[in-house]
């Protein structure tokens, strides 16, 4: 749905066509973050990711091939790593503009495509199946 | 078993439709000479396939060499797929591309089967694939079939026959000077009705390379990204309302010319428009250079029919299940599965471009063909 890219910066979802249905719940939730602040009491900056234009559909056949069900395909489950971060991508005609406008976000990291769409269909993307580990202070 | 000096005419050969019964089907497994880091994106794809047509035919595996032969079995194994009518067998390889290297099996109503080698030139020397076109002749000599080499540069994408006498291909893939300098249409033509047994040509005219070029496609605009046969008088078409798609041109002229076009005996077409992805389908790779996030040739029409099964291309796009249920249509009495197809179109081809028929064996007493369609 969204992701802190840093302190006070707020990566959320975001599409203008209204007959996504998940096109409601992207409407309240950027609502909600309007209103949200940091601890410190300062405002979020919020940054709009788009959605896979027209969504994107499963693609195994588990006995069920003449359905091509919708999957909660997004951009904002990428991981973020040491000098890289992992974006999922769909073939999609929006995938380019995700990687850029995370890119922004990470200007010192090398912004890496992985091809999500057999892992989508399963319920998630890269953030989904990665866990950081991060250094002792 | 080398026989420039006749015709397969002569004996009575001619190109099947690729719905009538196979007896196998060829692929060329995906190794590191090309993908090298690339080959489990695409490994995966040829395991399904494996798996969706081995239940129904044999499947033909082409290893470059031993030790990757060793890879491909212990894969089988590991995926349980070596239960299956796999043969598995070493012929040196480029690349995947196993419609394009040249091959094309003939048969005859006699029981005979025969090799056409058509002198693959790595789609117009764009590429330097010399092994890929040696795969033909390797093939009839471990096969110890009869081999005829057409005086004809052509892949096997740039073209779909009905089985009947029908042939359809573009003419930007063929009357080129990168495959056939100085050979007119006619002599393409004479060369064809030698060599595959056909009698009546349908013209598509494709697109030229800077067309083709927005859109990634480095075959001159194959048949295959445009129309396809799916019964002697049925023509699956790609069609898009979206005018942006830079292939929308292409698109208006196939259709206006299929219009016009008829079988081989007279018989106007029925046409069937097959959507194209909605918004097109993008590269998703970053491992090379070259590789940027740019349109594909991404389309339904390169699907590959086999004995009981379909296998369409899929894309993760809002469009799959339109083009899944209109292919079905025209096979009812078989299964379609969709292979989930975006790493290897980015590499240029989906699952028609990586699949090659064997057709069965025919054997019938009078002189007409064995039509053995749906």
């Amino acid at each position: 749905m969204a992701r802190f890219s840093n302190e006070s910066t707020v990566l959320y979802n975001w599409t203008d066509d209204e007959s996504d249905p998940r096109y409601t719940m992207f409407r309240r939730h950027l609502e909600e973050l309007k209103s949200a602040t940091t601890a410190a009491g300062q405002n979020l900056t919020l940054v709009p990711l788009p959605v896979p234009k027209e969504g994107v559909y499963q693609v195994a056949n588990n006995n069920q091939w003449r359905q091509s069900l919708y999957t909660d395909a997004a951009y904002s489950n990428y991981l973020v790593a040491n000098g890289l971060v992992l974006v999922p991508v769909y073939g999609n005609k929006n995938d380019e503009r995700a990687k850029a406008i995370i890119g922004e976000q990470f200007p010192d990291r090398e912004i890496i495509a992985i091809d999500a769409v057999s892992l989508t269909e399963d319920g998630g993307a890269i953030h989904c199946v990665t866990q950081q580990q991060p250094v002792k202070n | 078993m080398k026989d420039r000096h006749t015709i397969p005419k002569a004996s009575g050969y001619y190109q099947a439709a690729e719905w009538e019964a196979h007896e196998s089907t060829w692929l060329q497994w995906p190794h590191d000479k090309i993908y090298a880091g690339y080959q489990m994106n695409l490994g995966r794809i040829w395991l399904e396939m494996t798996a969706a047509l081995g239940l129904h035919e044999t499947v033909h595996i082409i290893a470059k060499d031993e030790q990757h032969l060793e890879h491909i079995a212990y894969l089988l194994h590991f995926f349980g797929l070596d239960s299956q009518n796999i043969d598995l067998r070493v012929i040196p390889t480029d690349d995947v591309w196993a419609r394009d290297n040249g091959l094309i099996f003939v048969v005859n109503n006699k029981g005979d089967m025969a090799i056409t080698d058509w002198n693959f030139n790595g789609w117009g020397e764009r590429f330097n694939h010399p092994l890929d076109a040696q795969v033909s002749a390797s093939l009839a000599k471990q096969l110890a079939m009869p081999l005829f080499v057409p005086p004809l540069v052509m892949e096997g994408g740039a073209l779909s026959v009905n089985g009947a006498g029908a042939f359809m291909v573009t003419d930007s893939s063929i009357i080129n000077d990168n495959r056939n300098p100085g050979l007119s249409k006619e002599e393409i033509e004479e060369v064809l009705q030698e060599y595959l047994g056909v009698c009546h040509f349908i013209w598509l005219s494709g697109a030229g390379q800077v067309e083709c070029e927005k859109w990634g496609d480095m075959t001159d605009s194959h048949l295959d990204i445009v129309a396809h046969f799916t019964a002697e008088s049925t023509v699956l078409y790609n069609w898009t309302e979206d005018k942006s798609d830079p292939r929308y041109p292409m698109f208006v002229k196939a259709y206006q010319e299929l219009q016009e076009a008829t079988t081989q005996s007279g018989k106007s077409l029925t046409l069937v428009a097959l959507p194209t992805p909605a918004d097109g389908v993008h590269q998703v790779t970053n491992l090379a250079p070259w590789r940027v996030a740019t349109l594909t040739d991404g389309v339904y029409s390169n699907y590959y029919t086999a004995n009981k099964v379909v296998l369409v291309p899929v894309y993760g796009n809002v469009n799959d299940d339109r083009a899944r249920g209109i292919i079905g249509e025209q096979f009812p009495g078989r299964e379609i599965i969709g292979s989930d197809a975006i790493s290897l179109i980015e590499d240029g081809g989906a699952i028609g471009c990586v699949t090659q028929s064997q057709p069965a064996r025919r054997y019938k007493q009078n002189g007409h063909r064995t039509y053995t369609g749906h």
